[in-house]
């Protein structure tokens, strides 16, 4: 029988070329989309990740302390040098966020200051600030401070203006006069009115010397959320090497709203990719159901030539199952392959400059499930076998000499 | 002669019934779902932003353009009295004053800045969403109290029933007043529960010492914002150096990183429509390659072999063309249906709920209707007469009729 079949998929080498090549289509293309869907989930999670860190070290409980003296990691360079040590591979660096009085001349705003010196290896793009005036402050920098635009339009400042920040109550000087460096812009109108940026020094200085309110950690060259597994190990590492004491969360810890943002993604893709499949179906079972409707003709001939018709069907499954396995297993090297060559990241030709504008990284992370894969695999299989049947039923429930002359 | 090639070919679909309709389905269903995705995804946008324009502003709000500018009590509205005519106005539901101003909170054991709304409050509850969000207390009902957001009122350790200090500059010097918490919100919302103060408006003119107000927020029904917004700009409506504004022009910022998230699902889109096309192209193959004979007759007819590569590059693109109008009628007449009806918003809500509550939307989504749809399902068409002129149109150009009047 197994021979038969694969003389007969011989015999109609055009045929069975078109067939395979369909089930082949179905995997590749089922296997791209998936890669394309697995690339958007990565863009959101590299928003979160840059943002924020994949991993934060905190006070224990800092969630329920309100003072911002409770609320201090302290001290700050022997703690980051234990982290680094736990973390090889992670970029690492404390922040310091103070909740201060921002005044100039004519107006005052409250304000969350932030200081911190975000490393270059880094770059600005995910941190969510886009600068449109001036430039940001060096590290290490005592006299200079970044404002949000809005809330440097609220107290009338500009770049090279100067700046009073008040920060009672806490462990430092308390109050500096700075200058304006220079002015970002954020997403979030609210955040933007209270955005004001110190180097750590400057930060540590004004309200908690040697301290920081938190530690990021970074990993730059993580950009698929499912080989996330780097950031769990590390967390273990770090809870180890620091004790009690001291709280390690994960990005999916740190601002579940994200992460919900990041599964609400779900349904969008299920819904895509169910509309896709139906097509996918369409296109299997066009392909193999118009390349064996005219083969009713020959299967006539066979049953009249004594063959039974349960034969006949065996052969036609044994044909349909070599012939789309070989076309399935096609696709899937070439999608595999695909996304492998993407996977490293791509970015959309022409649309660079407009990324760029928005302050986005333009580059694309596709990836894929075995999951994901196996469905296709399966789908296209089962497809394409289903469809091979019906001209193969058709021919054994007619007369054979109706199926002889049967024309599609 | 190109005449009677086109109308051969035409003829042509209606002689093979079964394949002709086979495809119209595939490329109908292709331009039908690639209409209602798009037509899903931005109505789930526009739905989004107006949803969050409930919480963080308001659906229409009035104000000075130098308030626009510089939101400060400074920029107050000059005066009230047109107040009555806007809420007389079509599509304008309720008219709400609202005095917002800078402060400084103080609870007995921290200060911090934030952002005080003073309200009408049984106007406000129709223009906003957030006084519905207040499971512990209730809304501000008069002069003397006050109203916080969850996390605010945790970081001043302040619970229903205790005493604030409100902090602000009046026109007339400093200003303080003590007021009752009566009601904490918390919508799950983190930008509302982050910075939400309300008191009375009495209140907030006895602190700043504006007679009149900051705003006007206007309840105005989903998508009527642009429109109503656009209305009241007319000259002569609003006093001079007053605008209306939408909740589209006062939520912008976020709106860029909706748009970059957009053109990320460009490249599932065009998978789509390339699977779609090649669709078209394996039942054109499969269609020359049965054929053939029928082909071969016609060459011996004298039908030469460029005109029967057009014939079937024609088919393909009639088919092609067919399936886009009925898919269009189908796929716009189910978009606009969608548009006027909310019906798959509780579809999603009951699904996903949860997550979906996190970024303000509510159960009402809608879908959005743009010709632009039909554009990109218009590619679909292209690619299939591209594909259909490549190989088996050129495969035909190099028919011998002898050989194909002996096909199988």
């Amino acid at each position: 029988m197994l021979s038969l079949a694969w003389r007969n998929l011989w015999r109609q080498r055009r045929r069975s070329l078109t067939t395979a090549a369909a089930v082949a289509l179905v995997v590749l293309i089922s296997i791209l989309f998936y890669s394309m869907g697995g690339a958007l989930t990565n863009s959101f999670y590299q928003d979160v990740t840059q943002r924020a860190g994949h991993l934060q070290v905190h006070v224990t409980g800092y969630r329920d302390l309100v003072d911002l003296r409770d609320r201090l990691l302290w001290p700050a360079d022997t703690l980051q040098a234990t982290i680094a040590r736990a973390a090889p591979g992670a970029v690492v660096f404390g922040v310091l966020q103070v909740p201060a009085l921002v005044g100039s001349p004519s107006r005052s705003r409250g304000a969350a200051v932030l200081g911190e010196d975000r490393p270059p290896a880094l770059g600005e793009g995910g941190s969510g600030r886009t600068l449109v005036a001036g430039s940001l402050v060096p590290p290490g920098d005592q006299r200079d401070i970044v404002l949000g635009a809005a809330l440097a339009n609220a107290l009338h400042v500009g770049v090279g203006d100067e700046v009073s920040v008040y920060a009672p109550g806490t462990e430092g000087i308390g109050a500096a006069l700075y200058t304006v460096r220079g002015l970002v812009h954020l997403d979030d109108p609210t955040a933007e009115a209270a955005a004001a940026y110190l180097s750590l020094a400057a930060a540590q200085e004004l309200a908690a010397p040697d301290a920081v309110g938190r530690f990021e950690l970074h990993f730059p060259s993580l950009h698929d959320m499912r080989s996330d597994g780097a950031v769990a190990a590390t967390k273990d590492r770090l809870e180890q090497a620091l004790g009690p004491g001291y709280a390690v969360e994960t990005w999916r810890q740190i601002d579940p709203t994200l992460l919900g943002l990041v599964k609400a993604m779900d349904p969008i893709l299920y819904g895509m990719s169910l509309i896709f499949y139906v097509l996918a179906g369409l296109l299997v079972l066009n392909t193999v159901y118009l390349s064996l409707i005219e083969r009713v003709r020959e299967f006539g001939l066979v049953i009249a030539l004594g063959a039974e018709g349960r034969q006949v069907v065996l052969m036609i499954l044994t044909e349909s199952v070599l012939l789309c396995l070989t076309g399935a297993a096609v696709g899937l090297a070439a999608g595999l392959a695909a996304v492998a060559a993407l996977a490293p990241g791509f970015s959309l030709p022409g649309f660079e400059g407009l990324y760029a504008a928005l302050g986005i990284s333009p580059i694309l992370y596709p990836s894929v499930s075995p999951g994901q894969v196996t469905f296709a695999l399966i789908f296209a299989l089962v497809t394409a076998v289903a469809a091979a049947l019906w001209p193969a039923l058709l021919a054994t429930r007619i007369e054979p000499v109706e199926a002889m002359r049967h024309t599609a | 002669m190109a005449y009677s090639v086109a109308r051969l070919a035409w003829r042509n679909l209606w002689r093979h019934r079964n394949r002709t309709v086979l495809l119209l389905v595939v490329v109908g269903y292709a331009t039908l779902a690639i209409i209602l995705f798009w037509g899903f995804y931005d109505g789930f946008v526009a739905s989004l932003l107006s949803s969050q324009g409930r919480y963080a502003s308001a659906p229409v709000l009035i104000t000075t353009t130098a308030y626009r500018a510089d939101p400060d009590p400074q920029n107050a509205l000059p005066e009230l009295a047109f107040r009555s005519d806007i809420a007389r106005r079509p599509r304008v539901g309720a008219v709400a004053a609202r005095l917002t101003f800078p402060a400084l909170l103080r609870s007995p054991y921290t200060a911090m800045g934030a952002q005080v709304r003073g309200v009408e409050p049984q106007r406000e509850a129709m223009v906003s969403n957030v006084p519905a969000a207040i499971p512990a207390g209730r809304m501000v009902a008069g002069p003397g109290e006050i109203v916080l957001g969850s996390e605010l009122a945790r970081r001043l350790d302040v619970r229903v029933g205790e005493r604030l200090v409100v902090d602000a500059q009046s026109l007339a010097g400093p200003q303080a007043l003590g007021l009752r918490v009566v009601g904490i919100v918390r919508s799950g919302i983190a930008f509302v529960d982050r910075s939400t103060v309300m008191i009375d408006i009495a209140d907030a003119r006895k602190l700043t010492g504006v007679a009149t107000a900051t705003g006007l927020a206007l309840d105005v029904p989903f998508r009527a914002e642009r429109p109503t917004a656009a209305l009241l700009d007319t000259p002569g409506v609003l006093p001079p150096g007053v605008r209306a504004y939408s909740v589209q022009d006062m939520l912008s910022g976020l709106m860029s990183g909706i748009e970059a998230k957009r053109r990320s699902m460009i490249p599932m889109a065009l998978l789509f429509s390339i699977f779609a096309a090649v669709t078209v192209l394996s039942t054109v193959v499969v269609s020359v390659l049965e054929r053939t004979r029928e082909f071969g007759v016609a060459a011996a007819l004298g039908l030469d072999q460029g005109s029967l590569a057009w014939m079937v590059t024609l088919e393909a693109t009639f088919t092609a063309a067919l399936g886009l109008v009925a898919g269009a009628a189908v796929g716009y007449g189910i978009d606009f249906l969608l548009s006027r009806l909310n019906l798959v918003g509780p579809l999603i809500m009951s699904f996903y709920g949860n997550i979906l509550k996190d970024v303000a939307l509510g159960d009402e989504i809608y879908f959005a209707t743009s010709v632009a749809y039909l554009g990109w399902a218009s590619i679909t068409i292209v690619l299939a007469a591209l594909f259909a002129a490549l190989a088996p149109a050129r495969r035909l150009r190099r028919l011998r009729p002898a050989e194909a009047l002996r096909a199988p």
